[in-house]
């Protein structure tokens, strides 16, 4: 590994005044789960590190008018266990309980999740999915962004080299159930490959609102427009779970076209829907 | 009378434990030396080439670099069974990844520096991957000299061919066994080379010194094989090696015999006094140890309308890779066991061990029987299906009994396979299956149970040898010289356990020796499950030695016969009158009579075992009326649950029921059971390396290599049945490396009992189950 300048500032501020001081040559290190690797592979050459794991200001979550404000340096061990999100936006705390394995839930940020831009990225399913807003921070000022509009394909962000992301803001609908489901080729330590999270909110027998994310078959995890709109008024019973089912065959087929996964994800992404489903059935009866 | 408690049958503490959980083992990644130098290894990078040209020279000029080496400097072949590896490729390269040359330098990135400096200019050759085109006539000679080599006699190398070894049953006429047969089924079926995945990776340090003395430091399973090879190639004394092993990190099979312990020997031979460190890197670990063979099997079975099996055509081509020292031997081994745990009048087997521009084949636990098993299980079962039987009800038709004869015409005797498959049976809940399955599809998912048996043999030399010295401390503690290695399986702790039962002492005033082959006792190799079988057997012998030297002390002492003494909780007694006793520490190093002379002197016992009467097999038929030592039964049954759309296998619980003879240390036993169900449950569902068009491996990472992590768990009922053997220590059978083999077949047959499709290649991936149940469901 080459050697690279280390700094750990304790304030937003300090770590802005850094970053602006080092234009494009000094990198943000959050858990450095990803980071870390592409120094190894020098896929990156930063002159200087910014640590951000000592701001206080940068973990946390909270409530606020029934949006969801997670802070960008919380690990998905903090996020996995937050009340919070266990009762409001279940689908994420499914999401950060299968990233990888303990080790790397404790040290592994929603942050460095979002920003490293993976097809993969466990959690960024579940952010798309209620919505997610990022929040961006630099010496220039704030602004907020969708987080389908930050993300610009594998491995790419909007993020300036002077930004920061302080947080990501999530607006569930009130009262819904969500769940998330991710195939691997293991139980543990092994990366999505497909993912999916929705989000229904229930009149009676029927659904009066969905939200539905995929995540491993595009260049990044995206809001499946299609399949929410068929859900929307449906009746919650097994006819619509099997034509659900068919669509969204058919929407993961249409976006894989010939790549050499797409026959296999194409047939399998039915039994991600199920598994999504059935904990919704769960957890709407609680 | 004292009432004596036994060890045996004890789940005493492991004896590392201590030192492993505090973190004061040592491996030989700790160890470090002054002056110590470091070495790094250019490997080919063609699977098949001619070595036209190395030029060393800007490595050797760069500072720090101490010496560069390649093959001409050490073109000795060495080997455990054939002589076919040299440490560095001489003249040409026959995998991609065999070492080229070596540097040693002040330190690792100088020394992978140096490597980079190095320049190969190559020819290339067109490569053999699969061993079915390998042996065929024409195919490219990947060792022309083949009819040159040294090697032992129970091996068959075919001179100008590819093929290392062939082994051959010829019990009866099978063509006539078919003909009294009323159906015949046929059936194929593979495994890929897989990899053992050790925690620790190879490691050691060679040093030469002034006098021309080796000493090497390794984790290895077999300090005097590896003694034994070198000292044949460097063709000096073996007073002029010592072989040493700390702790080893997890062998399988992995670190049996001579390993990355050779590329370091010409280094050191140019370096005296500096003692050379090697550690494999991960990559290498993958490519460049030994890896479990790839094997193509075709089985033809006949069997009568009953369900009798009379005749089995049995041929099974071995993907061996580039040298085949050790793993001619892992053929010969599956050959023998050919019939599996069942009665077969009628037999044919060829086993071919066949060189590929591959990794190395070699052992993995099993040696063979995992590959034969996953063949000859899986189709165990199809014939049962075809005939509308019950798997079980099947087997227990056709299993070998008392009085039955295996592959090799051998009479058994002591067979305890039917006790294990009604306990498994029993403890999976298992409801009979006849017909095929009819699944219950839209659910997503499908659940089913699925069993298959194992025999194995320890697969060694006839004359393969242990032995034990047992020597007292002054304070009545006793050192255990044996040079058995501890990889992990708890043989130290069985091994103190069967120490302190035959010398009355307490357990836990035994140390067991670590291998320093300068001064323990001679071990043929930490391999084979023969540890406490053989080695435990010389324990006993050497135990008694000694206590009869107590005795002997004793009976002077109190003026008795020693027949009247015995020796318990670490004192010599009268077994009429337990209160007359002297401590073991008052008489360890000799007796004080009463006018203050001395006699007798310090205990040292000694123990030698070597299975008797095992008789080589004949070269054509294979016959013998005893083959191997002794064998060792188990059967593993599963339930699984199949999810219909993703293809996923997800294991329930596996059940494994063995018969060891006697189970020495419940704990142990079962621990051991339960990692190789883990091992097994891996490489039926993830493991494969993988290979590119021109040889080169493409998944040499624990990214792209998956194993099963502890998220795969099943639940695990494990149980023991105890049949003993007759010369094995306290009845004990060998047993360890069994535990992994029946765990694919099992899961393979439960997918067919699920959903009636039959995978018969491994790794059972999601995406090979998906497909097989599109074909046959149209979903
Ligand atoms: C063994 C292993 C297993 C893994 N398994 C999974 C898995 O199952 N699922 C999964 O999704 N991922 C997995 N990962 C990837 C990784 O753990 C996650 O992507 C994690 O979220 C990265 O977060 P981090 O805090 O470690 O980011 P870092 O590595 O510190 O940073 C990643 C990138 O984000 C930037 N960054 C970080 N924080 C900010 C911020 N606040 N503002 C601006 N830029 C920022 C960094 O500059 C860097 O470019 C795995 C990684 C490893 C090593």
């Amino acid at each position: 590994m080459q050697k690279v300048d280390y700094f750990r500032p304790e304030t937003i501020e300090e770590a802005l005044e850094l970053l602006a001081a080092g234009r494009e040559e000094y990198k943000i290190l959050a858990g450095g789960t990803d980071l870390v690797l592409h120094l190894r592979e020098r896929k990156v050459s930063p002159k200087a590190l910014v640590d951000i794991t000592h701001i206080s200001a940068l973990k946390g979550i909270r409530e606020e008018e029934g949006k969801i404000i997670i802070k960008a340096a919380t690990t998905f061990t903090e996020v996995a266990s937050s009340t919070i999100v266990l009762e409001k936006i279940p689908a994420l705390a499914d999401a950060c309980k299968v990233v990888g394995s303990p080790q790397i839930r404790n040290q592994g940020t929603i942050g460095g999740n979002i920003v490293n831009a993976s097809p993969a990225a466990d959690s960024v399913p579940a952010l798309v999915l209620f919505d997610g807003v990022a929040r961006l921070t630099s010496k220039r000022g704030t602004r907020e962004i969708l987080l389908t509009e930050l993300l610009q394909g594998v491995g790419k962000t909007a993020i300036e080299p002077d930004e920061l992301l302080e947080e990501v803001i999530l607006t569930p609908y009130p009262g819904s159930v969500s769940g998330f489901y991710k195939l691997g080729r293991r139980n543990a330590l092994a990366i999505a490959r497909i993912s999916g999270a929705v989000e229904l909110v229930f009149a009676g027998s029927k659904i009066a609102k969905a939200r539905v994310a995929l995540g491993s078959v595009a260049p990044n995890p995206f809001r499946a427009t299609e399949l929410e709109q068929f859900l929307n008024g449906r009746e919650f019973n097994e006819e619509t779970k099997e034509e659900l089912i068919a669509l969204a065959k058919n929407l993961v087929a249409d976006k894989l076209g010939s790549r050499a996964s797409a026959p296999y994800k194409r047939e399998a992404i039915a039994g991600v829907m199920r598994e999504i489903l059935n904990r919704i059935e769960q957890r709407r009866g609680r | 009378m004292i009432k004596k408690e036994s060890y045996i049958g004890k789940s005493v503490k492991r004896k590392d434990g201590p030192e492993k959980v505090t973190g004061s083992a040592k491996y030989v990644g700790d160890l470090k030396f002054g002056s110590m130098l470091y070495a790094k290894i250019l490997r080919s990078k063609y699977a098949h080439a001619k070595i036209i040209r190395i030029d060393t020279s800007k490595a050797e000029k760069l500072p720090g670099v101490k010496a560069v080496v390649t093959g001409k400097d050490f073109p000795q072949r060495m080997g455990l069974y054939l002589l076919d590896r040299t440490p560095y490729a001489v003249d040409k390269v026959r995998y991609y990844g065999e070492p080229v040359a070596g540097v040693a330098a002040v330190s690792e990135e100088i020394a992978q520096k140096a490597i980079e400096l190095i320049e190969v200019e190559y020819e290339e050759l067109p490569a053999v991957l699969d061993p079915r085109e390998g042996m065929k006539e024409g195919a490219p000679l990947i060792h022309p000299d083949l009819k040159n080599y040294e090697h032992v006699p129970a091996i068959y190398p075919k001179p100008d061919t590819n093929i290392s070894n062939h082994f051959k049953i010829r019990k009866g006429n099978v063509e006539e066994g078919f003909a009294k047969s009323d159906y015949i089924f046929e059936g194929e079926y593979y495994v890929p080379q897989i990899q053992h995945t050790p925690i620790e990776t190879h490691t050691a340090i060679v040093m030469c010194d002034s006098t021309g003395k080796f000493t090497i430091w390794s984790s290895n399973q077999s300090p005097n094989a590896v003694r034994k090879i070198l000292s044949h190639s460097l063709k000096i004394p073996m007073t002029k090696i010592r072989v040493l092993g700390p702790y080893c990190g997890g062998g399988f099979g992995a670190k049996a015999g001579v390993n990355i312990e050779a590329p370091l020997i010409p280094l050191a031979l140019k370096l005296r006094n500096k003692p050379i460190k090697y550690v494999t890197t991960r990559e290498e670990e993958f490519r460049d140890t030994f890896v479990r063979q790839g094997m193509y099997a075709k089985i033809k079975t006949g069997v009568t309308k009953e369900g009798r099996i009379v005749a089995q055509e049995l041929e099974m081509v071995w993907d061996a890779g580039a040298y085949n020292e050790y793993g001619v031997n892992i053929t010969r081994a599956a050959g023998y066991s050919s019939a599996g745990v069942y009665d077969i009048p009628y037999m044919k087997t060829d086993s071919y061990c066949v060189y590929t521009n591959k990794p190395n084949g070699g052992p993995l636990r099993g040696f063979g029987m995992s590959e034969m098993h996953w063949a000859i299980e899986q189709h165990m079962d199809m014939i049962a299906h075809k005939l509308g039987m019950d798997p079980i009800e099947f087997r227990l038709k056709n299993i070998q009994r008392d009085g039955s004869t295996n592959a090799t015409g051998q009479v058994l005797k002591d067979v305890g396979i039917e006790k294990c498959i009604l306990r498994a049976k029993e403890l999976i809940g298992w409801e009979e299956i006849k017909g095929e399955p009819k699944p219950e599809l839209s659910s997503g998912k499908v659940r089913a149970k699925g069993l298959a048996c194992m025999i194995k043999a320890p697969a060694m030399p006839n004359n393969a040898a242990s032995s034990a010295i047992v020597k007292f401390n002054d304070d009545g503690t006793v050192a255990l010289l044996i040079t058995a290695q501890e990889i992990g399986q708890g043989a130290f702790t069985a091994l103190a356990q069967i120490c302190a039962e035959e010398l009355g002492v307490p357990e836990d005033w035994i140390k067991v020796s670590q291998p320093d082959t300068d001064y323990t006792a001679y071990e043929w190799q930490t391999v084979a499950s023969r540890i406490t079988y053989s080695a435990g057997n010389a324990v006993i012998r050497a135990a008694r030695d000694a206590k009869r030297q107590l005795l002997e002390m004793g009976a002077k002492h109190f003026g008795v016969p020693l027949e009247e003494l015995d020796v318990y909780d670490g004192y010599v007694y009268v077994v009429a009158d337990p209160a007359r006793k002297i401590a073991v520490k008052d008489i360890a190093l000799g007796l004080t009579l009463p006018d203050g002379s001395g006699w007798g002197g310090p205990v040292i016992g000694k123990g030698v075992f070597i299975p008797e009467g095992v008789v080589s097999f004949d070269k054509e038929t294979g016959q013998s009326p005893k083959g191997v030592s002794h064998w060792t039964y188990g059967v593993q049954a599963v339930d699984i649950e199949v999810d219909v759309d993703t293809g996923k296998i997800d294991v329930k619980k596996v059940v494994a029921v063995y018969d060891i003879g006697k189970v020495i240390n419940p704990d142990l036993a079962k621990a051991q059971t339960e990692g190789g169900i883990i091992q097994g449950l891996s490489t039926a569902l993830f493991e494969e390396m993988k290979f590119d068009e021109k040889g080169k491996l493409l998944n040499p990472s624990f990214v792209d290599y998956k194993i099963a992590t502890a998220a795969e768990l099943p639940e695990m009922i494990i149980d023991f049945i105890e049949t003993p053997l007759e010369d094995g220590p306290y009845g004990a059978r060998g047993f360890g490396e069994h535990v992994m083999v029946p765990t694919a077949p099992a899961i393979a047959n439960a997918l067919y009992n699920a959903l009636g499709i039959r995978i018969n290649t491994l790794p059972l991936t999601a995406e090979k189950v998906r497909k097989a149940i599109k074909e046959k469901y149209g979903i």
